[in-house]
């Protein structure tokens, strides 16, 4: 008699699968997915808030620092047309002191007028004795 | 077995210590919140302070005279930083601070404590400073003011020190209104209690400093500095000052004092310089004076513009003193006796006066108190009542004497003259302004106070008209236009007498007639080459006027015959 093979059938011995966790794991996801939701509703807006906050900062800061640059070019401006700055720039500007004797202005009946200057008395000693 | 009794112990005793942990939680979560609380914030809380701005100084006409630039400071404190990682920091650091490696380890080394690392750099180091992430090193803001025309009214303005508040001038008498607050951010602190951008709160919104705008105006003040400063420099004095003031407002359109400094430079200046002499010196207004008597015996029914005064006899003799005067002219109109500027005249006119009159319209005039102005050290002058004068105080002041004013104060009561009789109220700020340019106190003009009747002011208005023409004020004439004024030359007082060869010339006057606005006062006090207000002052008031008349379109008026 010739055994082609033999098999025992074990699966008397094969335990069954455990499912049990199945529904622990669906706990979980479910408990999961509730805190997620109550995060979502409690926490994003305050994370909004937060990031709105940190943009708010950002451009405060952005605004600053462009005023700080306004006023540093007002003063720089202020500085190099200053009379005295450029009465002191008068040869690298190419111009010339004019005495005042050579300037005119324009009126307010629209005549072109010769400055006043002061006229010297003609004998300025003789009053020397008068206080 | 437990017993009865000791199981009664146990249980009183585990109540005891329950009564005690839930007391002491009572305590702390309801009786002490509020401390724990905040306790619990400042740990994990850091509030950042920003300095605002300092408020800027701006003439009537839009020149900036005073600004802040915003700049950063660089600190370290070695007691936060391991000494392991001084080399790499130090090497870090060099860079942005201008620093050698070696000297930012030997500073490290010298400091036991918070200190300044390097002070003044630009705003773009604070960003390169933050990503180093060292405890114990930061970055703070500050300030570095600047003044843009270097000396131009500089002892107007003043200064601040390194830790920007007000120490002279404007800077410091309106220190608070210039001077922003802080605004104050609350962070979250990090695992190494650096503050954090996250959660970052606007606790305190702060507020830059207000700015002033002046009634000075720059084109003004630069001729009037020009003009003193050619003075200085051709007649030799120990200071020059100048008021131009708007006889009808009391706005200032121009406050002088010379020598001048520029501010930034302040801690290179003496005393004398950063001193406001328009404002803060008192000199004896000498024959500045006279027309001040003539308003007051005019005010008083005791003079007639049409009388003839005595000013004969060289001087006078008053309780055994003889009075000298520069020369005899016999009997004077009100008119000349003023252009020549006699002392015996005017002294007669005085001793008309009775003393309860004559210190009635001084005082009126605001001589003996501050104007008020809104200065630092604004002197109040020297006056006293007619309870300490003797027999001479009278005559003595007609000249000048026994009364110390500053140019300030004499510029108000000749505007009081020009204006028609009514004391104005000396104004240097029209208003002060936000951040955004928006008015936040505007001037508010005090009721002028009339001092002396219409007819009066304007006669001595007109007489003094002679001076220029006639009399010592030769040297201020301006061809074309009507002016009046009057010379003074005083002695300088000291010690109970007068200090040989030191004098202050003065000039007091105003452009134009015949209604007059601008007020000019002049003072050079110890001139050297001369001392004759004729020769020192009247030229500089002159010179003032004549560029002044173009600069504020004073057209002429005075019919000229050639």
């Amino acid at each position: 008699m010739k055994v082609i093979g033999y098999r025992p059938s074990n699966r008397w011995v094969q335990r069954p699968l455990d499912w049990g966790w199945w529904p622990w794991l669906k706990r979980c996801c479910l408990g999961a997915l509730a805190l997620a939701a109550v995060l979502g509703a409690l926490v994003a807006p305050r994370q909004t808030t937060i990031r709105i906050r940190y943009q708010i900062a950002q451009l405060t800061s952005e605004v600053e620092r462009l005023e700080s640059e306004h006023r540093t070019l007002l003063l720089e401006r202020e500085r190099l047309s200053s009379p005295s700055v450029l009465a002191g720039q008068i040869g690298d500007l190419g111009l010339i002191q004019v005495p005042s004797g050579q300037v005119a202005f324009l009126g307010s009946d629209g005549r072109l007028q010769r400055s006043p200057h002061p006229t010297p008395s003609p004998h300025p000693t003789a009053l020397r004795e008068a206080r | 077995m437990i017993s009865r009794a000791r199981f009664r112990l146990v249980a009183w005793v585990l109540a005891a210590w329950a009564a005690l942990v839930w007391g002491r939680l009572a305590q702390v979560q309801v009786l002490d919140h509020q401390t724990w609380s905040e306790e619990a914030i400042r740990q994990r809380e850091k509030a950042i302070e920003v300095e605002k701005p300092r408020g800027e100084i701006q003439t009537r006409d839009g020149r900036l005279l005073a600004g802040s630039l915003e700049r950063r400071a660089v600190y370290a404190n070695p007691r936060q930083i391991p000494s392991k990682a001084w080399p790499e920091l130090a090497a870090r650091l060099a860079p942005l601070t201008g620093h050698t490696a070696a000297d930012v380890i030997r500073e490290l080394g010298e400091h036991d404590g918070f200190f300044y690392l390097a002070k003044d750099l630009d705003p773009e180091v604070e960003a390169s400073v933050s990503r180093l992430r060292q405890r114990g090193v930061g970055t703070i803001r500050t300030e570095r003011r600047v003044y843009p025309h270097g000396t131009l009214a500089g002892p107007l303005i003043g200064f601040v020190d390194g830790a920007g508040t007000g120490k002279a001038g404007l800077e410091s008498y309106y220190d608070r209104t210039l001077a922003g607050e802080p605004a104050v951010y609350r962070a979250l602190r990090d695992g190494k209690s650096f503050p954090t951008r996250l959660d970052l709160r606007l606790e305190r919104s702060g507020r830059p400093g207000q700015s002033l705008l002046l009634s000075i105006d720059s084109r003004v003040q630069q001729v009037v500095e020009d003009e003193l400063a050619r003075t200085i420099l051709e007649i030799g004095a120990e200071s020059a000052s100048a008021v131009v003031m708007d006889a009808f407002t009391g706005e200032l359109l121009a406050l002088a004092s010379l020598p001048s400094y520029d501010p930034a430079r302040a801690g290179e200046t003496t005393p004398q310089q950063q001193r406001n002499h328009a404002v803060q010196d008192m000199l004896e207004p000498g024959s500045t004076f006279k027309p001040i008597i003539v308003c007051a015996a005019l005010t008083h029914g005791v003079l007639k513009p049409w009388d003839m005064v005595d000013c004969s006899g060289g001087g006078i003799q008053i309780a055994g003193v003889f009075m000298r005067d520069h020369a005899s002219y016999g009997a004077l109109s009100v008119r000349d006796m003023l252009a020549k500027s006699s002392n015996s005249g005017t002294m007669r006119v005085a001793l008309r006066l009775s003393p309860v009159q004559l210190d009635g319209f001084i005082r009126a005039l605001g001589f003996g108190r501050a104007t008020g102005i809104g200065l630092p050290g604004e002197m109040r002058g020297l006056y006293q009542g007619p309870d300490t004068w003797s027999a001479l105080s009278r005559p003595a002041l007609s000249i000048g004497q026994e009364i110390a004013v500053t140019p300030l104060q004499l510029a108000r009561a000749y505007a009081a003259i020009a204006n028609g009789g009514s004391l104005v109220q000396p104004v240097l700020v029209l208003e002060t302004r936000d951040a955004e340019g928006r008015q936040v106190t505007p001037f508010r003009p005090t009721p002028a106070a009339r001092v002396m009747p219409e007819e009066v002011a304007r006669t001595v208005a007109s007489m003094l008209e002679a001076v220029i023409d006639e009399g010592t004020g030769a040297r201020a004439r301006l061809a074309g236009y009507r002016l009046a004024g009057k010379t003074g030359t005083a002695q300088k007082a000291a010690g109970g007498g007068y200090k040989a060869g030191l004098h202050a010339a003065w000039f007091a006057g105003y452009l134009q007639l015949p209604d007059p606005r601008h007020v000019i006062v002049v003072c050079v006090d110890e001139p050297k080459a001369t001392y004759w207000a004729t020769d020192v002052a009247a030229p500089a008031f002159g010179r003032i006027a004549a560029r002044l008349v173009t600069l504020l379109g004073v057209p002429p008026n005075k019919v000229q015959h050639t």
